[in-house]
């Protein structure tokens, strides 16, 4: 897990625009989780199946938070 | 070391390399000789005579049984012994294993894992291999490193920057960041890198005849553990997709590995590049295989001196991992949990 550390800056409470699906390969699956290299900057960030988000700059970590689901926020 | 995913499809072969003869090759760790009988169905059985072990793929093909080259033990397509040498009794236990085994977009798949869990809807496609309107070329190439490791490479395509520069790699690739997304329903990992802005690298140069900048997008499909797609798209920069869809002025690459391990330290890179364009030019054929040979053994050579390394540490020697990680973490996420393991 992420520690709460880690998250309290990152953590995002609405999608920012530029999480759309990207053109012609959108995801069949219902149960999909998405880590997105945020441009411009070292940081990724997640976004889990169910909406929760956060950003982390270790993708180790990044999938931890992810994959723990429901656990996260 | 990753343990071997068993109940899982494995490519073993392309279906050209079956005529009517015996083909050997070891699919996670088990020996298994192919064929195809009379009738075209593709056979893959137990790669050892029950008798005195001897590899029957080094054996004769008579009709569609095999007779064991060395005392005459002969197997039928579904693994039973139907004659023995000099007595007419043919032991009960006399028959070897028989793979379910499928051909499919040109590929032939193999299942070493439990019979019963054998399903050939779950066998992964590649169309695009077996599709009249792309020409493909294709090759495979026996890597002498575990398969954890080419997954490792094909995930994150920034090498391509260091190790292919001059063939497949610019600045670009290691430059652009990346989305990676897990689909867990379908056990799939995606990582897409879209350049809106980059040099045309020879590959694409000299088989598009693009002379200037592209825009150039690498869409990974991993369905681990054996098959892997690219689907790699250039086109002069600006030009897009239409807006309904359809994509005439770009050109289509569908680059298609198929990773099987062989044993715990080597593994059969087979690997296809198929196009939409230029389809009937000899001479782009000709270069993209060349050429993606080339880049295949860069990864070999790199790979063979890479499990030499490793497998001289400590088991659990320290990493790093960084952004450009994130679709090979991915992965080995999956690949761990079709294994059992804890992730």
């Amino acid at each position: 897990m992420i520690g709460p550390a880690v998250l309290a800056a990152g953590m995002i409470t609405s999608p920012p625009p530029e999480l759309v699906p990207l053109p012609g390969r959108e995801l069949a699956g219902l149960k999909v989780y998405c880590v997105d290299w945020v441009p411009g900057t070292d940081r990724l960030r997640g976004t889990c199946h169910c909406g929760a988000q956060a950003e982390a700059s270790d993708p180790a970590r990044m999938w931890e938070w992810l994959l723990a689901h429901p656990a996260h926020p | 070391m990753s343990a071997f995913v068993r109940n899982q499809w494995y490519v073993a072969a392309y279906g050209t390399e079956l005529g009517h003869g015996l083909l050997g090759r070891t699919i996670c760790g088990e020996p298994i000789v192919l064929y195809r009988t009379g009738y075209g169905q593709v056979t893959a059985l137990a790669d050892r005579c029950v008798h005195r072990r001897f590899p029957l793929s080094e054996s004769k093909l008579v009709g569609d049984t095999i007779v064991c080259g060395y005392h005459g033990f002969t197997y039928g397509p579904d693994g039973h012994c139907v004659a023995v040498p000099g007595q007419q009794r043919i032991p009960r236990t006399a028959r070897v294993a028989a793979y379910p085994a499928v051909e499919q977009d040109s590929l032939v798949w193999v299942w070493v894992g439990d019979p019963g869990r054998a399903d050939v809807s779950l066998v992964p496609r590649a169309p695009w291999l077996a599709d009249p309107g792309y020409t493909t070329v294709r090759g495979m190439e026996p890597l002498a490193a575990r398969y954890s490791l080419l997954v490792d490479n094909l995930m994150d395509l920034s090498h391509e920057t260091y190790l292919h520069g001059g063939y497949i790699g610019t600045p670009e690739v290691a430059d652009t960041p990346i989305r990676t997304q897990i689909d867990e329903d379908n056990s799939v990992v995606h990582v897409s890198r879209h350049m809106d802005d980059a040099q045309c690298p020879p590959f694409y140069a000299k088989s598009t005849g693009i002379t200037g900048r592209i825009v150039r997008w690498q869409d990974i499909e991993y369905h681990p553990p054996c098959l892997y797609l690219l689907h790699s798209r250039v086109a002069p920069t600006g030009v897009l997709p239409r807006p309904d869809g359809t994509d005439p002025d770009g050109f289509h690459v569908e680059v298609v590995y198929a990773i099987t391990p062989s044993t715990p330290d080597s593994t059969y890179d087979f690997w296809a590049v198929a196009r939409d364009f230029a389809r009937d030019d000899e001479g782009v054929s000709q270069y993209l295989a060349d050429s993606n040979r080339t880049v295949v053994l860069q990864d070999v050579d790199a790979l063979n001196l890479l499990e030499q390394v490793i497998a001289a540490e400590p088991e659990g020697t320290q990493e790093l991992s960084i952004n450009i990680d994130t679709g090979g973490l991915a992965a080995r996420r999956m690949l761990a949990r079709m294994a059992g393991e804890t992730p």
